[in-house]
């Protein structure tokens, strides 16, 4: 991991079109800035682990189990 | 063009691919996919790899389990799948099934969002603090109380 040591107010350019700024610093509080094209997703990294790890838990979801809910619950 | 997935060899339309742009977020290569309703009942659909055949993910309706469900999402992402207004979009929620069936959840906090119109679709962020990625879901109570509806 690249490791870069900024100031409020400063800057970090990543390739064509991406640009993050730490706008404001307030204790162990960072503001930050990003700038990036339209089709690429800017999420808090604990948010887009999360939804991931929950997306490969449901893509392991048999039908099967289902079937049993309703099964025992018949509509 | 026919697939085999869990449910049997499938016929796939053209018009009835749904594009995911940005993929599903941890499966950002799979941008195809159909929707499927769960044999024999309404409640459950399967959002359907068609790229992948082993990938398929459940979902719910919110608004069946959640009648207050509603999502603030941002408006650029809606625009970039071409929804204008809400009453252009279907939101479903994706269910994780553990073996023990009382730790079932939905996912309220990333809702697929649909333009059934477009086929445009993408698992958006609600910004909602009070919405969960892993909201407690009984699928079963829904099965009993649809069951006295009808009695």
């Amino acid at each position: 991991m690249l490791v870069l040591t900024r100031k409020a107010g400063e800057g970090i350019a990543i390739g064509k079109g991406i640009t993050v700024k730490v706008l404001s610093i307030e204790g162990d509080r960072i503001k930050i800035g990003i700038d990036a094209p339209k089709d690429m997703k800017v999420l808090r990294l604990e948010l887009y682990q999360e939804v991931t790890t929950e997306n490969k838990k449901a893509i392991n979801v048999s039908k099967d189990i289902i079937d049993k809910i309703f099964l025992n619950n018949p509509q | 063009m026919n697939i085999d997935t869990r449910f049997g060899n499938i016929e796939v339309f053209d018009d009835k691919i749904i594009h995911f742009k940005n993929g599903i977020l941890g499966l950002e290569e799979q941008k195809k996919f159909i929707l499927l309703d769960h044999p024999g009942t309404e409640i459950i659909k399967w959002l359907q790899s068609i790229q992948n055949y082993d990938i398929a993910l459940p979902m719910i309706n919110p608004g069946y389990f959640f009648p207050k469900y509603s999502p603030k999402i941002s408006k650029d992402d809606l625009l970039d799948i071409n929804i204008k207004t809400p009453g252009d979009a279907v939101v479903l929620c994706i269910i994780t099934i553990p073996q023990d069936l009382k730790k079932t959840t939905v996912n309220l906090k990333a809702p697929i969002v649909i333009n059934p119109k477009d086929r445009l679709a993408d698992q958006l962020i609600a910004e909602n603090s009070e919405y969960s990625i892993r909201e407690p879901l009984n699928l079963a109570k829904a099965t009993e109380d649809r069951r006295c509806e009808s009695c």
